[in-house]
């Protein structure tokens, strides 16, 4: 899925490149030099978040989450699952047969839905470069307000799927 | 460290982490390393589309539009033209970033612009329509409805509280000065 939407985009953007340079070879051109720049700029950060990514991956394996979120439906489920949830980076095609099986073995509504939110809405790992291109006050107060949103909507979903 | 340009510094950080990670936790190194190296394939793949599109962005739209369509005047077209800018969006949150970077710079209003990162982050069509398969359709559906919901509550806030503090940062793909056109 992400293979076939990844090709969309590489063919997007390379048509997107002709016409820019039937209509204007010269403005295709500095577009191409502009964004060869930023390609390069990018890459410190994001290799290192690469680098983190694996580290976080390592010690913190996304298998924990099926081995200590599938049985307890608590409240500190929960909390431990929007944690994990923020901590981490699984990518959806990993993370949703994950959340379904927790699911099944018995975890809440609440804590999958926690998981989810804060997995998608809050980055800790990509935070390097969400304060490279954000700024730092902004990346904090985006974060942290993504998190509490997350519990509120875990909340709100126990409540509405129960 | 003042020697050392300020870019290099934390990808200089994290390699020694892993340095000293490797021979400390062997089993824990290899699978960081797999693991890295599988990230890194996505991202080789992900972020050239991606910056060379931010590049004609930069050449083709005038700030006027994006200021009209998207600005701090926009009201609820803007609103809607953002949500779907990110849920339509191909591709991880770091390389939701740049183009955020890129819209601000633009003239979007901080407020579209985090309600465009919020639904990139968690209200991707391909994501949700996985989703449904896996946890139900009712599940799915709610979750977007109140991711929605989160992102109208967070970028408020944000654009009252966090406001004044946009500029700073340097451009997604250029230098400042020669940003000015």
């Amino acid at each position: 899925m992400q293979i076939v939407l990844t090709r969309f985009l590489w063919i997007v953007v390379l048509g997107a490149y002709v016409v820019s340079w039937l209509k204007a070879p010269e403005k295709a051109k500095r577009a191409a030099r502009a964004g060869l720049m930023g390609l390069a700029k990018a890459a410190p950060v994001m290799l290192s978040i690469v680098v983190i990514i694996g580290l976080v991956m390592a010690f913190v394996p996304p298998e924990w989450i099926t081995r200590y979120l599938g049985h307890d439906a608590g409240l500190w489920a929960t909390a431990a699952a929007a944690i994990f949830g923020a901590l981490t980076l699984i990518p959806c095609m990993v993370a949703l047969p994950l959340a379904a099986s927790i699911f099944r073995e018995g975890a809440s509504v609440a804590t999958v839905a926690a998981f989810i939110s804060t997995l998608t809405m809050v980055g800790v790992v990509t935070a390097p470069a969400e304060i490279k291109y954000m700024g730092k006050p902004l990346t904090i107060w985006r974060n942290v307000l993504s998190f509490l949103a997350a519990i509120v909507i875990a909340g709100v979903m126990a409540v509405v799927l129960r | 460290m003042k020697r050392i340009p300020k870019e290099l510094r934390s990808i200089i950080m994290v390699a020694v982490l892993f340095v000293v990670v490797m021979p400390l936790a062997p089993a824990q190194g290899r699978v960081a390393g797999a693991a890295s190296l599988e990230y890194l394939k996505e991202m080789a793949l992900i972020l050239p589309p991606v910056f060379f599109l931010i590049g004609l962005l930069e050449m083709w739209v005038p700030r006027s539009m994006v200021e009209k369509y998207l600005g701090r005047k926009s009201g609820i077209a803007g609103f809607v033209i953002s949500a779907l800018l990110g849920s339509v969006a191909v591709g991880p949150m770091y390389a939701a970033f740049p183009f955020a970077r890129t819209l601000l710079d633009k003239g979007t209003s901080l407020f579209n612009v985090v309600v465009f990162l919020t639904m990139w982050a968690a209200g991707k069509i391909p994501t949700v329509m996985m989703e449904a398969k896996f946890m139900g359709v009712e599940f799915a559906l709610l979750r977007l409805g109140l991711t929605v919901a989160a992102s109208v509550v967070i970028a408020w806030v944000m654009q009252r509280l966090a406001s004044p503090q946009v500029s700073a940062q340097p451009s997604a793909i250029e230098d400042r000065v020669s940003r000015n056109s």
